[in-house]
């Protein structure tokens, strides 16, 4: 299939065709490619101190978001969205659900232990693929790396699967995140697309182990049963997309600096989740520079996530506090605190991607940003009014500047079909279930 | 995958959907085939055992891998999927370790004679002709480019990244005795004792006797398992297990605020940390081994930093000491470990400790908060003043007895430990009231504090029960299925018959069907 963005890239003629708007935009961003990065924060919002006031184009941020006041104009607040697709299927838990769901939108899968601690679904699974894991099937072939998962803090519960993970390649294909900035530097930066003779050997040698390696892959998948076969595969899948970062790439484009190797010591500690998340986001904007990936994602915690916010001088943790809001003026004076926190990395990170020039616009220009949670309200685990953001133009796709009040209880599932239309593929209609879908959201673009 | 919220058994509590499903059957006969063994990956920390034996390289690569799990131990076959980012590290980390690997062969005829030699080590069976001659062509082009060191380093990399070692591939052969079912071979038998036992690949008398065709019946496997069971590496294991079950693979990380506890932190936690290993070596291999002793013995081991910590007389100097505390320990329930994780930052958590109680010694679920729920306490205040206090007046306030009634009175059991695992008589200055109900087990009754609590299950089948199911999870690699009942039911008649020795527990691990068959995979 030949995307769309293909189209553009290639066929002056063809851009005539679109809309004159669309065209113009397409023309003057027509070398830079749209990438896509999903920002993930915990345990819901206060809503109180969330919401702008004001209209679509003129309004104020209140104090959780005033840290984006300079990137008002490069940014749409959504309100109004609803996990709809939360109602339906298997799980008690709001966290299993809200992570689960939060990017799939999909029904949940029961694992063969039932239910258990806590209500949760101990080896439960989300119940399709998730909208960052899609779009990297789409565009994700054409770079070194189809997607980069990364966290600051998202370590595994043995015991939560769901309520610690949010990427999917579907049902029991959980995609993890990499925690360590030292490991992301290692495994996404030293010798990949560097034209050196050493590396050049390097990348031989490389292919021919990993061609045995993957005939054993191929050659065991036979002989066993469908479910096996099933792992194998998965396994054979993740050997190919590193086989691909192999073959000599091109020139690199202008932007691209290799980045320095980061150092964080103790980077698991909850004490280091700052610069740890800061580190993460330097090596995320150089990867989208580089073009390594265009799609990426920052899991800065598990949902019902405990990190314990010393550094804010509190002395609970995030998920013991979520839910003490709806009671308490004190812990609604932390979870703010807390999300202003987070307002504040996440302007870190479109400060990043702003600064990386490309053409007359930045990389932030061509990027599709969203920010998302996996509760509306943290106290009740609500599955409605989420507090999603979603930055950047997206190559002129997305209007940005604007504080959008959609219908109550509008579907998420319809958001990610606005994303994957954002990133070039207008002939999507539904995404997760598709009896809650109505269709892209209106007024976005 | 199946499974769904279970039956209710005429109460609200809902035992795990596993193990309701798992029930004793009316009639177990031997020929009920066990359920299909998913194909296991090895655990960063097999990967690592593995490492260690196979080229005698300690860098315990394991801890940048991934972390998985699933159902409370971290070898659940179900959930381990291999994506990218493992082929990356698994690559990454088979080019170091090659790197650095010694005792490669001289030259290229010994090179040739090394890959079987080797690979029958590493895949842990003997390689067929098709693959020795495969490692042999790859040897053959590197020598092209490079000398004969650099040419097995990357057929060493090729196998450590092959299924065959990543993987514990069981293939089995059909048995004409059992339709339907495949047998698995000595060398596989042998595997599955290893990593079961030690975590680790076979040793070189489990090759020797699966290449001597030497591991197959029931008591051949016996005696080998009894022989892995006397090493060093089982009792790592059975610590990891238990780690595990306690859900204490957090202790390093479990800091309290410095303003209510100070003092406490890094070096304590870690004297928790060797207490517990110390305890568990001991209920499992130097006492008498029961699933009573380990509930409810009053001994532990402290050193002079431990002790005083805990507030116990005579013990100094940094050597661990055993010490006996009658009516302030008792078993695994009581020491500081557990207390530490399962308590937060400020103070103890009662339901934490209650609801741990019920899933995990009882295997019963006990059904989910409403999503509203308010989790805030009151305020200490004059009429409220210990933290029992404060639970009953926010209990009634927010109409929760009825759950609460079966979790709550097994947390306050242990009020008489704080949240860093030291004993008290009082709590904010009233005594501590750790009496209570024991409701919906087989095993009712009043109770007078922990002790007695932990008496109580020290003696009760329910608990004995759960008990063989985790260890089935941990040694299968997967949770209890219908099919497994048999298995369950077997075990549990072979955990009575020797008198509740956690030791032949294990060893009867080795002598049910399930491990012997495979089905589900059949080869196609």
């Amino acid at each position: 299939m030949i995307s769309r963005r293909h189209v553009l890239r290639g066929a002056g003629g063809v851009a005539l065709a679109l809309p004159a708007l669309e065209a113009m935009a397409a023309r003057k961003a027509q070398q830079f490619p749209t990438r896509f990065i999903v920002f993930f924060t915990a345990n819901g919002t206060i809503h109180d101190a969330w919401r702008p006031s004001g209209n679509e184009t003129n309004f104020q941020f209140s104090e959780i978001l005033q840290p984006l006041d300079p990137w008002k104009r490069k940014l749409v607040v959504v309100d109004g969205l609803a996990m709809k697709s939360r109602r339906q299927g298997p799980g008690a838990n709001g966290h299993d659900k809200g992570m689960g769901h939060l990017l799939t939108a999909q029904k949940l899968v029961v694992g063969p232990s039932g239910y258990g601690d806590f209500s949760h679904l101990p080896d439960g699974t989300a119940g399709g693929i998730s909208i960052d894991q899609e779009v990297a099937r789409r565009i994700g072939k054409t770079t070194l790396f189809p997607s980069l998962e990364l966290g600051a803090r998202s370590l595994l519960d043995t015991k939560r699967q769901l309520t610690s993970r949010m990427c999917y390649r579907g049902p029991f294909q959980v995609v993890p995140p990499e925690n360590d900035p030292a490991e992301v530097f290692r495994n996404f930066f030293v010798g990949v697309g560097d034209g050196s003779k050493a590396l050049t050997r390097l990348r031989q040698q490389r292919q021919s182990v990993l061609d045995l390696v993957m005939d054993d892959f191929r050659t065991l998948g036979r002989q066993v049963g469908a479910d096996d076969q099933r792992k194998l595969d998965a396994h054979l899948t993740g050997i190919r997309d590193i086989e691909r970062t192999l073959a000599p790439q091109g020139r690199k484009p202008a932007a691209c600096r290799a980045p320095a190797e980061p150092s964080a010591e103790r980077p698991l500690e909850n004490d280091s989740y700052p610069i740890v998340g800061k580190l993460q986001m330097d090596l995320m904007a150089m990867a989208l520079a580089c073009d390594l990936t265009r799609v990426a994602s920052l899991q800065w915690s598990t949902a019902q996530s405990g990190i314990q916010f010393s550094w804010l001088g509190h002395t609970e943790a995030h998920h013991g506090l979520s839910h003490q809001a709806d009671d308490s003026d004190e812990a609604r004076k932390e979870l703010t605190a807390i999300n202003r926190w987070y307002s504040e990395q996440f302007a870190y990170l479109l400060t990043k991607l702003d600064q990386v020039k490309e053409g007359d616009g930045t990389l932030l220009d061509h990027t599709l940003v969203m920010w998302c949670n996996e509760q509306g309200n943290g106290d009740r685990h609500t599955d409605s009014d989420l507090p999603f953001v979603l930055a950047g133009g997206a190559n002129g796709r997305i209007r940005t500047g604007r504080y959008l009040k959609l219908p109550a209880e509008t579907a998420h599932n319809d958001l990610y079909v606005s994303v994957l239309h954002a990133m070039g593929f207008p002939e999507v209609t539904t995404f997760g279930l598709a009896e809650v879908c109505k269709g892209p959201l209106p007024r976005l673009t | 995958m199946i499974g769904k919220m279970s039956v209710l058994l005429g109460s609200i509590l809902v035992l795990a959907a596993g193990a309701a499903r798992a029930s004793e059957p009316a009639t177990c006969t031997a020929d009920l085939p066990p359920e299909g063994s998913p194909l296991r990956r090895l655990t960063p920390t097999e990967f690592d055992n593995t490492i260690r034996d196979l080229l005698d390289d300690d860098s315990r690569p394991g801890r940048r891998f991934p972390e998985e799990g699933g159902s409370g131990f971290d070898n659940n076959a179900h959930l381990s999927i291999a994506t990218r980012l493992h082929a990356q590290k698994y690559m990454a980390v088979a080019e170091e370790i090659a790197g650095r690997a010694t005792k490669l062969p001289p030259d290229d005829a010994a090179a040739r004679a090394w890959i079987p030699e080797f690979g029958l080590r590493a895949f842990r069976r003997p390689l067929m002709p098709e693959e020795v001659s495969r490692f042999q062509s790859l040897y053959r082009s590197a020598r092209r480019n490079t000398d004969v060191q650099g040419a097995s380093r990357m057929v060493l990399q090729a196998i450590l990244q092959s299924p065959h070692f990543l993987y514990r591939v069981e293939v089995g052969k059909p048995d004409a005795a059992r339709p339907g079912l495949r047998r698995l071979g000595d060398h596989e038998l042998a595997s599955r004792l290893s990593y079961f036992i030690w975590a680790t690949m076979p040793d070189e008398e489990l090759f020797r006797a699966a290449a001597a065709g030497q591991l197959h019946t029931a008591e051949q496997v016996a005696a080998q398992a009894r022989r892995l069971l006397a090493d060093d590496r089982a009792r790592i294991m059975v610590r990891r297990f238990y780690e595990q079950w306690l859900e204490l693979t957090d202790l390093a990380a479990a800091g309290k605020d410095r303003k209510v506890f100070p003092g406490f932190g890094r070096e304590v936690l870690s004297l928790f940390r060797q207490e517990f290993d110390r305890f568990i070596d001991y209920a499992t291999w130097e006492s008498d081994g029961r699933i009573e002793t380990l509930l409810t013995s009053p001994v532990t081991f402290v050193n002079g930093r431990l002790a005083s910590h805990y507030d116990l007389p005579g013990v100094d100097g940094d050597a661990f000491v055993k010490v006996e505390a009658p009516g302030k320990r008792a078993g695994i329930l009581t020491l500081g470990a557990f207390l530490v994780t399962h308590a937060k930052t400020t103070e103890t958590s009662p339901i934490k400790r209650g609801v741990f109680m019920r899933e995990h010694l009882l295997c019963q679920i006990p059904p989910p908060p409403p999503d509203n729920v308010n989790v805030k306490l009151p305020q200490p205040s004059k009429d409220l003043v210990t933290l029992r206090d404060r639970m009953e007046e926010h209990r009634q306030e927010i109409g929760c007895s009825k759950c609460h009634a079966l979790f709550d009175p097994l947390g306050l059991a242990l009020e008489s430990y704080d949240a860093t695992g030291r004993w008290r008589a009082t709590d904010n200055g009233r005594p501590v009231d750790a009496a209570g109900k024991l409701i919906q087990t087989d095993v009712d009754g009043n109770f007078e504090n922990a002790i007695d609590l932990a008496s109580r299950l020290g003696r009760s089948e329910q608990v004995r029960d759960c008990y063989v199911k985790q260890w089935f999870r941990y040694a299968f690699g997967r949770t209890e299925a219908p099919a497994d009942a048999c298995t369950i039911t077997t075990l549990k008649r072979m955990f009575d018959a020797r008198n509740h020795d956690v030791r032949e527990l294990l060893v009867a691990l080795t002598q049910t069907d399930a491990f012997y068959y495979r089905v589900g995979d059949q080869p196609r």
